[in-house]
């Protein structure tokens, strides 16, 4: 039997999103809406670089968790960049969604393989 | 002097010439000079006279017409020198009986004189009896008196209705007293030309005033009597004005003594009798009035229960202005640190000097006065000095420092802007502002008590309380000063402050905002920054920051429901032991149940409900209020 090949195309889209300043209430409708448009696009994997981000509350958390879940409906994931800033890490730990979100290096946003 | 021919005089000689008409005589003549005193018979001949004799002693002469036999002569001579001898003794009858009056016109005079000073003491009337009564019994045409008191004006008094230049009548009191055995002045060349003659006699009045009375332009001449009925009036008035001053000096000293009393009486008065206490702070003030009182002035105020206001002050001089200006100041003082809006000393003080700069300038005097405010809750003094000395502030850990007035008096310049100091306090720092009575305070040696020994006293009784202090370092200035009497008011007000500063404030902070995401930024940015320069750790002023954002988003959200013109307002406070932060709002109540807010399970991805769980991990304490349709939110964090 002669090796059958089947082969199809997969096409995994990922978003590398770098925020810079502060993400709260303010901001977070601007980060939603531009993960909403990545979505609607058939973005399933999305990494968002936080190194330089300030500041995260809730509202902030609130859209990387909207996105997570959306994300895993399509199969994919979230990958976060963790933040110099405690106080952006801060609320990552308090709510224990550092041990839902997988952690990267800024090298890896790149991605070496699946 | 002759008298005038009376008529007696006619007779006596008509009989006498009878004899001469005998012998054949046709007219008989007594002449003085050219003028016929008397004739027998009236007519006068057209002839000259046959015989002519005159009398070298009276200046008479005896004319007989008709006879010009020269045997006459001798009888002619015996005839006039019997008449020049009745009319002589004549004349010295009537000068006596003139004189007798005159004397007892006299008396009558200084009796009345008498009479009319007793019931004066008024200085310038005593002058004026004195004079009028001597032109009336002296006939002159006026009179003055000369004062000459040494460090003062000469004071020239006149009575006369052609007063003298002041000069004439200064030139001829000069005359006199370099001469004062020599009374009466004619002499055309050393006198002024308005001086036909001048009798000048010494005013007996004090030691140190040399005084004169000058009469001038009698008609005829000053006489021996003239002299000394000046000195018996001059006498008579000087004693009199003796009494006068005398009278003067006694209501003068008992008014000062009543000034002083009420002077005193104000300055008691205006004295707290209750020092006020505010904890944290031990405080004490007194105030040791000299026997003539000076213008210290000193009080302590309670202005709110973390805040006390104390103020020392010198009103300059002494007595009753003195005590109404010290009275006014301080309750200026008082009413502006109390019920005005000041929240700096200088504001009391530019006010102070503001309403009072006219008044002290009408009297030509000042006040010293510092002002000090203690802020419990930052633990910090602020005072403004306008000049008073001294003020010592005593570090709990290094030596007093003596610190110097940075503005002016009040009431010198009504355009001054006086300035605020700020101390931070620790506990066991003191504080002692002191009036000057204290290092000028001299011993029976004229010595100093001076600066340096109160430095010394102030060093080594620190560790006392405030009381103790200030008995210390007035027992060293009395015992210093020993039988030497107290010269000045002493008033001091030492404060030692004694509170923890485990509760200095760091930072007191209040805004408010309109309820949208963009404009609550601003508290939370405001309160990390507070918290940064307070020294507190980045990771709990992380924590507040969050705390605060999620408290105020939730506002946002639920309370007011994204009606963007519903209004914040965001307190933000801390000390070293805690921090507090407070939000007032006027939106919806909360509906919720502190103890049953827990943090979703991360697994479930909930997109909200986090904020108010994450606020509970973060913060201490929170407390939710309703009060007069405000939504009142406290978080509380401990350090």
């Amino acid at each position: 039997m002669s090796l059958q090949i089947n082969a199809t195309e997969q096409i995994i889209k990922i978003a590398a999103i770098t925020l810079t300043g502060r993400l709260d209430a303010f901001e977070a409708p601007a980060l939603r809406k531009t993960c909403d448009a990545f979505i609607a696009n058939e973005f399933s994997h999305f990494v968002f670089d936080l190194t330089d981000v300030a500041m995260l509350d809730s509202a902030g958390l609130a859209v990387l968790v909207s996105v997570l879940k959306r994300a895993r409906l399509k199969n994919g994931d979230v990958r976060l960049v963790w933040p110099r800033e405690e106080a952006a890490s801060r609320i990552l730990k308090l709510t224990k969604f550092d041990q839902v979100f997988v952690s990267i290096e800024k090298s890896e946003i790149v991605p070496r393989g699946f | 002097m002759l008298p005038t021919i009376t008529d007696k005089h006619r007779e006596n000689f008509k009989s006498l010439s009878s004899g001469w008409m005998r012998v054949g005589a046709t007219c008989v003549q007594l002449r003085r000079g050219g003028e016929v005193l008397v004739g027998c018979p009236d007519s006068k001949p057209g002839s000259e006279p046959s015989i002519a004799v005159t009398s070298l002693a009276s200046g008479l002469s005896l004319h007989v017409f008709g006879i010009a036999d020269a045997r006459w002569v001798p009888t002619a001579e015996s005839m006039l020198e019997i008449f020049g001898s009745l009319l002589s003794a004549d004349a010295d009858l009537e000068n006596l009986t003139g004189a007798l009056v005159e004397t007892q016109d006299r008396l009558v005079a200084l009796y009345e004189l008498t009479q009319a000073t007793r019931r004066t003491l008024d200085m310038p009337k005593l002058l004026d009896l004195l004079i009028q009564q001597s032109r009336h019994l002296m006939d002159v045409d006026g009179g003055f008196v000369v004062l000459k008191e040494k460090g003062r004006q000469t004071i020239i008094h006149q009575v006369s209705e052609k007063p003298l230049h002041p000069a004439h009548a200064e030139a001829a009191a000069s005359l006199y007293l370099r001469d004062p055995n020599r009374h009466v002045f004619k002499d055309s060349e050393t006198l002024p030309a308005d001086l036909k003659n001048v009798m000048m006699v010494t005013l007996p009045v004090r030691d140190e005033i040399s005084a004169a009375v000058g009469l001038f332009n009698k008609t005829g001449n000053f006489t021996t009597p003239d002299i000394k009925l000046a000195k018996a009036i001059a006498g008579h008035i000087g004693a009199q004005m003796e009494n006068a001053m005398l009278h003067k000096e006694a209501v003068e000293r008992a008014r000062l003594e009543t000034e002083m009393d009420i002077a005193r009486q104000v300055q008691t008065a205006i004295l707290p009798q209750s020092i006020p206490q505010v904890k944290g702070v031990d405080v004490f003030a007194t105030s040791t009035p000299a026997l003539e009182v000076g213008g210290d002035f000193f009080d302590v105020i309670d202005r709110s229960e973390n805040t006390l206001v104390f103020a020392l002050g010198d009103v300059t001089g002494k007595g009753m202005p003195a005590a109404l200006l010290m009275s006014m100041t301080h309750t200026i003082i008082k009413s502006a640190s109390r019920n005005m809006p000041f929240t700096q000393p200088h504001q009391v003080l530019n006010r102070l000097n503001h309403d009072m700069a006219a008044d002290f300038a009408n009297v030509g005097m000042f006040t010293t006065v510092m002002l000090g405010m203690i802020d419990c809750a930052d633990c910090k003094l602020h005072f403004s000095n306008a000049g008073q000395s001294p003020i010592y502030h005593v570090p709990f850990n290094s030596e007093p420092m003596l610190l110097e007035a940075q503005d002016i008096p009040v009431g010198i310049l009504d355009t001054v802007e006086y300035t605020t100091q700020s101390l931070n306090l620790s506990q066991g720092d003191l504080f002692i502002a002191a009036s000057d009575g204290f290092p000028e305070s001299r011993n029976p040696a004229g010595e100093m008590y001076g600066y340096e020994r109160m430095r010394a006293i102030l060093s080594s009784s620190r560790t006392l309380s405030a009381k103790q202090i200030a008995e210390v370092l007035l027992a060293d200035v009395n015992a210093f000063c020993g039988a030497h009497p107290q010269d000045d008011d002493r008033t001091i007000v030492v404060l030692k402050f004694e509170k923890s500063t485990e509760n200095r404030i760091m930072f007191n902070e209040s805004l408010t905002v309109r309820a949208n995401y963009e404009e609550i930024r601003q508290p939370c940015e405001r309160l990390r920054l507070n918290l940064r320069q307070a020294g507190v750790s980045e990771e709990i002023a992380g924590q507040c920051e969050l705390a605060l954002q999620e408290l105020l988003t939730n506002l946002v959200d639920h309370a007011y429901e994204g009606n963007p013109n519903g209004q914040v307002a965001v307190r933000m406070a801390g000390n070293r032991g805690q921090i507090f932060i407070q939000t007032e709002d006027t939106g919806a109540p909360a509906n919720i149940k502190l103890e049953d807010v827990h943090m979703p399970a991360p697994e479930d991805l909930a997109e909200g409900g986090y904020g108010m769980a994450i606020i509970r991990s973060l913060m201490d304490d929170i407390r939710y209020e309703t009060a007069q349709e405000k939504n009142v939110w406290t978080l509380v964090k401990n350090l």
